[in-house]
């Protein structure tokens, strides 16, 4: 193939064809082409109709309703946000502008790990944002509303890069056409600047969406590995044990921790515990719905 | 080092570039290849080159096929149209290049190529700029850049891609005359591309005219200019006034003259062509005869453009426009101003094939391409086309 | 005509600016919803992360990212990082200069292979390999036999690591070289350069910022990929958890003071990547006006 690939270009003076090309095949073969030629291969093993069934169950669907139905809301919260940052960005002068411009690829820069972590820290109920909230009584960690906060977080830099060049390029000499012409700003704003910029919103809300899905999918699916690899009781138990045992490290006294801190037991941190424990109380009956969350995978 | 291209051809996709083209450069010759965008002047340089392969036809250099010439014994200097200069070098570190990049026991030492740097940056009249970026200097100086460059590995033929096109006239004018002054001075056989007809005159020993891929006509600047062998030729080199006459048994009635045509030419309709100076007007009642040709009705001066020492002067004979131009002491001896009818007598008429006037240039309909797979269709299909 | 003449005459009313923008009102109002929305979304995040480190006092910090697990993890990260960039750096290189020197057929199909990475789900591209080389895999049996371990195990982490990665420097560079075209390639060769020399001497200089600039999104994304490791790894504290691997373990362990602790080194470099990034893009913003100039 690369001998024809040879054949059917044209001569030039500069050498290295052959090597290039054949480093990039090769490359590529290794590590793109062949695993997902056995990806597809695979799949159809086990035969298109039971994938099919698969995606169609009804787990699934709901499943993936709720994914979609986030996703998309997310998106489209990006969508208008991302819309006013960019426009803010390009077109106003202000202190900092440089630096938050900088900022805007973080979600890129940062571990969705690090990102997932920190969000929960703040959404939880006793987090910096989750009392506030939890006073008005709204819940986000470990809900729909959660997932919704994560996605926006890890989408924002989408819109905000697709419109943002876009913008930047646009020609000021329509806009004074307009002005010239009579129109009031509003005028202008609707009728002459949006309309180039609504395919590059679109395609950053796709790009959006599509990145949430996938967040989504990844959750969906490294629930079902969790579930998976911590399917007996025995190995959960023997997880949610050592945290207890980390709690109880963190404290360096009761001893009987592990007994006190049953499952089964306190809803309610005991007034007079001190802050720290009363922290592992919660955190704990959050790891308790994680872990049914995760058997809700299955 | 002579250079002979015998019966090149190049096509790129479906279009044929070159039509086995002929070619012979004389030692130390300094040659135009001229021709408008897509004549394919270009492409026949930089096959020359080497930068590109014919799909037929061959080069020669001395009489040995420039493509089993391994660099060393070639050694081609091709300056490119927008210099190629590396940026991220100093111009010193550009010049030097050629002699840095020797394999090792060929390279001169450092300080050999710091003199031979210096000697022709001086050559080029960069002397102060050794330090200088590419970015901080002017196209013209860029220019000179890449042309010390080229000669830094002693090259036996220079190769020069539209050198002068992307800069200001005056600077061009200039550059010319440098360009020149180095041919004369190395002795290098050179070969340049360029569209400006006014450029490959001036500088040109001799100039060959491209055009649709084939070489229109070759000669001194003189030769061409004064007798063009086609109609293209001629509307290409300058301006173009054409009147219609009739060719038959090889002689053709222009206005009161019978002028001999050119043997080749076929009877039948034909076309006059003269250049805006050839036209000689004078009064209206002025019955001065003279060997020209005198068109039978007269023209009304509609417009004058007074370019410096010559007037440009557009004047309106029956429906057509017709552009002469005269020096401004005849202007003011025949005391003719806008409105006034003259008359007209035509100097050095070219005389044409009506039908190769029309093909080739835009005079009468559009001149289509001409491509070789669309005159064999045609005929193929009984001219349905 | 005569009307539009007198209105633009000095008088008050004509005076009045034309809307090239809009009111002070609405941009402050724009400007301040803009910089909300990003407190709120984009730097709650960070400050937290750096809150709770303060909260935790340099010994716990210090003593977190010591524990033999961390310290496990971030050579895991490093020694990826080491081995992926370089790898597709050279298939960077390789790539933009197969596609962008040369014209042959099949050259926009190549560049779809290229971005195949990157438009795939990372979780794809792990499962990919779990398919491949997993117990069950295609190759499983055979690397069984051998003894071999590559799911779950460290080759595994970098296979993954290498696929995501891979088009990084290479969509960086095709452009940028297509840009530049052939013409300093040329010159060099005529002027008896070889191969490698034009390679070096020529085509490198030239594209080093954007070279850069890939290797700095390359090496920021094989640090903090997620989903594609997550799939491959198995969690194998202590042996396969990269560093975003080892922050999740750490949460869901409910030792928040050491995720923190490791979140905020991988922070740091988050942000290191992001100001070296802004540098390379302003000073190749300076290069391109200070060329324009002339």
């Amino acid at each position: 193939m690369i001998a024809g690939a040879i054949a059917i270009r044209q001569r030039s003076i500069i050498p290295g064809f052959g090597l290039s090309l054949g480093v990039m095949l090769s490359y590529l073969g290794l590590i793109v082409i062949i695993p997902l030629c056995v990806l597809l291969l695979k799949a159809s093993d086990a035969g298109w109709a039971k994938i099919w069934m698969e995606l169609s169950s009804l787990r699934t669907l709901a499943a993936f309703r709720v994914s979609f139905g986030i996703a998309f809301l997310a998106a489209a919260f990006n969508a208008v946000f991302g819309f006013i940052v960019a426009w803010v960005l390009v077109r106003y002068e202000f202190v900092g502008r440089r630096l938050i411009d900088a900022m805007i690829d973080l979600p890129f820069a940062l571990p969705t790990a690090v990102a997932g972590v920190s969000l929960t820290q703040i959404y939880a109920e006793n987090g910096w944002l989750g009392s506030v909230l939890a006073v008005a009584g709204i819940k986000v960690a470990f809900t729909p509303l959660g997932i919704l906060v994560a996605l926006a977080f890890v989408g924002l830099p989408f819109v905000v890069r697709t419109v943002q060049p876009i913008l930047q390029d646009f020609d000021r000499e329509t806009e004074e056409a307009g002005a010239l012409l009579g129109a009031s700003r509003w005028n202008i704003l609707r009728r002459v600047v949006f309309p180039p910029l609504v395919p590059a919103v679109m395609t950053g809300f796709t790009l959006a969406f599509a990145r949430g899905i996938e967040r989504i999918r990844l959750r969906h699916l490294y629930c079902r590995q969790y579930a998976r690899l911590f399917r007996d009781r025995s190995a959960a138990d023997h997880h949610q044990a050592r945290a207890v045992r980390l709690c109880g490290r963190n404290r360096d006294r009761e001893p009987d921790a592990g007994g006190v801190l049953h499952p089964a037991a306190h809803h309610q941190p005991a007034a007079g515990m001190d802050p720290e424990t009363a922290r592992c109380l919660t955190m704990h009956r959050a790891l308790t719905r994680v872990r049914r969350r995760a058997s809700r995978c299955r | 080092m002579r250079i002979e291209v015998k019966e090149l051809t190049k096509q790129f996709e479906h279009t044929l570039v070159l039509d086995r083209i002929n070619l012979e450069i004389q030692e130390k010759e300094f040659l135009g290849l001229l021709g408008p965008s897509g004549s394919g002047k270009t492409t026949l340089l930089r096959i020359i080159a080497g930068l590109e392969s014919p799909d037929g036809g061959v080069v020669e250099a001395d009489g040995r096929d420039v493509s089993t010439l391994g660099f060393e014994e070639r050694k081609f200097g091709f300056v490119f149209q927008h210099y190629a200069l590396f940026n991220h070098m100093t111009v010193f570190e550009n010049v030097a290049f050629g002699m840095k990049v020797r394999p090792r026991g060929a390279r001169p030492d450092k300080q050999a190529i710091a003199d031979r740097v210096k000697e022709l940056l001086e050559l080029v009249q960069l002397g102060e700029f050794e330090d200088r970026f590419p970015a901080q200097l002017s196209g013209g100086q860029r220019q000179r850049v890449a042309l010390a460059r080229t000669l830094t590995i002693d090259p036996q033929v220079l190769l020069l891609d539209e050198p002068f096109g992307a800069l200001d006239a005056k600077v061009r004018v200039e550059l010319r005359r440098s360009l020149r002054n180095i041919h004369d001075a190395t002795g290098l056989t050179t070969i340049f591309v360029t569209h400006d007809q006014e450029e490959a005159l001036d500088l040109a020993d001799r100039v060959a005219i491209m055009n649709h891929g084939v070489i229109e006509q070759v000669g001194a600047p003189v030769e061409v200019y004064e007798s063009p062998k086609t109609p293209f030729i001629f509307d290409f080199l300058g301006h173009t006034n054409s009147f219609d006459c009739v060719i038959r048994h090889g002689k053709a009635r222009l206005g009161d003259k019978e002028l001999n045509v050119e043997p080749g030419i076929p009877d039948g309709p034909g076309v006059a062509f003269v250049r805006p100076h050839d036209i000689v007007l004078s009064r209206a009642n002025d019955p001065e005869p003279t060997q020209d040709a005198k068109l039978p009705d007269t023209a009304i001066m509609r417009f004058v453009s007074a370019r410096g020492q010559r007037a440009a002067v557009e004047l309106l004979y029956g429906k057509r426009l017709i552009e002469a131009e005269v020096s401004r002491e005849r202007l003011n001896e025949l005391r003719l101003s806008v409105g006034d009818k003259c008359t007209i007598r035509l100097r050095l008429p070219r005389i044409y094939a009506k039908r190769d006037a029309e093909k080739q240039t835009g005079i009468g309909e559009r001149a289509a391409p001409r491509p070789r797979f669309r005159k064999r269709l045609r005929s193929r299909l009984g001219g349905t086309l | 005509m005569l009307d539009h003449a007198s209105s633009f005459d000095a008088s008050p009313a004509a005076r009045q600016p034309l809307p090239l923008t809009e009111s002070a009102g609405a941009r402050t109002l724009l400007i301040t919803i803009a910089l909300g929305f990003l407190l709120l979304f984009l730097l709650l995040p960070l400050i937290v992360v750096f809150a709770e480190v303060l909260r935790l006092g340099f010994d716990s910090y210090w003593a977190a990212l010591r524990e033999p697990e961390a310290l496990a993890a971030i050579r895991l990260t490093l020694l990826t990082a080491l081995i992926v960039v370089p790898f597709n750096a050279v298939f960077g290189i390789a790539a933009a200069w197969a596609i962008t020197k040369f014209q042959f057929a099949g050259q926009n199909l190549l560049i779809t292979l290229v971005d195949l990475p990157f438009s795939v789900s990372p979780v794809i591209g792990g499962m990919v390999f779990v398919l491949l080389f997993g117990l069950q895999g295609v190759f499983g049996p055979w690397l069984a036999a051998h003894d071999i371990k590559i799911i779950f195990a460290i080759p595994g982490v970098i296979i993954a690591t290498l696929f995501v990665t891979l088009p990084f420097v290479a969509r960086e560079l095709i452009p940028l070289m297509q840009k530049q075209g052939t013409d300093c390639e040329e010159a060099a060769l005529m002027l008896g350069a070889s191969g490698w020399q034009t390679l070096f001497r020529v085509t490198l200089p030239n594209i080093k910022w954007g070279l850069l600039y890939g290797v700095l999104l390359c090496n920021g994304r094989a640090i903090g990929e997620f989903g594609a490791v997550a799939v491959v790894s198995g969690h194998i504290v202590g042996h396969t958890t990269t560093m975003p691997l080892y922050i999740e373990v750490l949460y869901n362990d409910f030792n928040f003071p050491a995720a923190f602790a490791v979140a905020s080194l991988l922070t740091l470099i988050a942000f290191a990547t992001l100001i070296l990034r802004t540098i390379l893009e302003w000073r190749a913003e300076q290069r391109l006006a200070s060329s324009r100039l002339h």
